[in-house]
């Protein structure tokens, strides 16, 4: 096979230096990476590390995107967190598709909790998001409440998932909690919102329960929360009234 | 119901301390009845719920003139409980400690408590030593176990689940380590 152009009477790694300047061209003139890497990440794995990860790496967004399309072939050379956070660095402008990437790769992994503190509007949005329904989708709620990422935790809420909920509770963070609440059973009316509440906090709860409902816009909603408030006679009078203003 | 419950149990150290945790007070005629329990309490918190919501409703109704009678009537509601719904368990890791009281005492039983503590104020004493019958393993009786009327009144009485291996604090932070809010 024909080295492509940027490779062209270059013997690697001697010239590495040289392929660097000639990328750095190309980049600049805004031609597409991606082929240059694809054949390095076969025939010169080290250059394309150099390219992409070394002292001297290429900074443009252009390039930092080409370079995540080998993050499988980036790992090899250094793992975990570090090529993410090397790419990241080098452009602030394409710190959210690494993010992506990172999120995609390892989506349970701890250390893409800081990492996301540096990148993300809200902290904690996108692996939430991915874990869903995954094994340690609580365990990530709580870890995330702990890095202060509560306005992720109560968006998340709103896919209609009660783990943040209880995670933001557990962190001390009553009003947030009432709101992720609410949001969860907007979106979920059988949401199990007051059994996770109960369940971190005990059975005490009937004041947050009170606080939930003037958030409640649906009916649906309403009549979901109401089924769980047995317990609760003066939440229940509340929702009770509430719900026939709602009809 | 203004005055705090009279029976309490601590949470376990884990990220859900309060799963499957009861807690009710019912009033009737001269007598109270205060019950906290613990049931199902490593099933998903929607199960546990529904493992509590049916002693909570086993208990409805509850009944007695005095704190002797009302307290075998909440035992007896209990017992009468389908133990298919309480949980993966079928009751078998029940704990649960009632008092029963009127203007003339109270009297404590229970399930499942490796410990009760009671409180008074700053003070929190070992209610009983650990061979006394009130203390035991986990799971819901076969037949109404005998309740113990303690020389003072007026305390709190919370209990340790059999089996929990937690610091205890002092009061009244050990208040928050039964869900007292």
């Amino acid at each position: 096979m024909r080295p492509g152009p940027l490779l062209t009477g270059l013997s690697l790694p001697r010239d590495l230096e040289l392929l660097r300047d000639r990328a750095g061209e190309a980049s600049r003139r805004g031609e597409d990476l991606a082929p240059l890497y694809e054949e390095l990440a076969e025939t010169a794995p080290v250059a394309l590390i150099d390219l992409t990860l070394g002292p001297k790496a290429m900074k443009e967004a252009a390039a930092v995107r080409a370079a995540l399309a080998h993050a499988e072939a980036l790992e090899r050379h250094s793992p975990g967190m570090a090529p993410y956070r090397r790419l990241a660095s080098l452009c602030p402008e394409a710190a959210l598709d690494v993010l992506t990437v990172a999120v995609a790769r390892h989506a349970a992994a701890s250390w893409l909790i800081p990492f996301a503190d540096k990148i993300e509007a809200r902290p904690g949005a996108m692996q939430l998001a991915a874990n869903r329904g995954a094994a340690p989708y609580a365990a990530l709620c709580w870890a995330h409440a702990a890095a202060g990422h509560f306005l992720a935790l109560v968006v998340e809420a709103g896919s209609g998932q009660v783990e943040p909920v209880a995670a933001l509770l557990a962190a001390g963070r009553d009003n947030d909690a009432v709101e992720a609440a609410a949001r969860a059973i907007e979106a979920r009316a059988d949401a199990p919102v007051v059994p996770w509440l109960a369940a971190v906090a005990g059975p005490q709860i009937e004041d947050l329960l009170l606080r939930v409902i003037p958030r409640l816009r649906s009916a649906e909603a309403a009549r979901a929360l109401l089924l769980h408030l047995t317990p609760f006679p003066k939440a229940r009078g509340v929702l009770g009234a509430a719900l026939r203003g709602m009809r | 119901m203004t005055s705090p419950p009279r029976a309490l149990l601590l949470g376990s150290p884990s990220r859900l301390p309060f799963n499957g945790h009861l807690r009710r007070v019912l009033d009737c005629e001269g007598a109270r009845v205060s019950v906290a329990a613990r049931v199902a309490a490593s099933s998903p918190p929607e199960e546990s719920w529904a493992a509590v919501s049916t002693l909570w409703a086993a208990l409805d109704g509850a009944t007695g003139r005095d704190r002797g009678t009302l307290c075998r009537d909440a035992w007896e509601r209990l017992l009468r409980v389908d133990r298919a719904k309480l949980g993966p368990g079928l009751g078998a890791d029940l704990t649960l400690l009632m008092v029963a009281e009127d203007a003339e005492g109270e009297l404590v039983s229970g399930c499942g408590l490796g410990l009760v503590l009671a409180v008074e104020g700053a003070d929190a004493r070992e209610l009983v030593d650990p061979r006394h019958p009130l203390l035991g393993e986990p799971g819901l009786p076969d037949a109404v176990p005998r309740a113990l009327g303690p020389d003072r009144r007026g305390e709190i009485y919370i209990g340790m689940p059999t089996g929990l291996n937690v610091n205890r604090p002092a009061p009244p932070r050990l208040f928050a380590a039964c869900g007292v809010r």
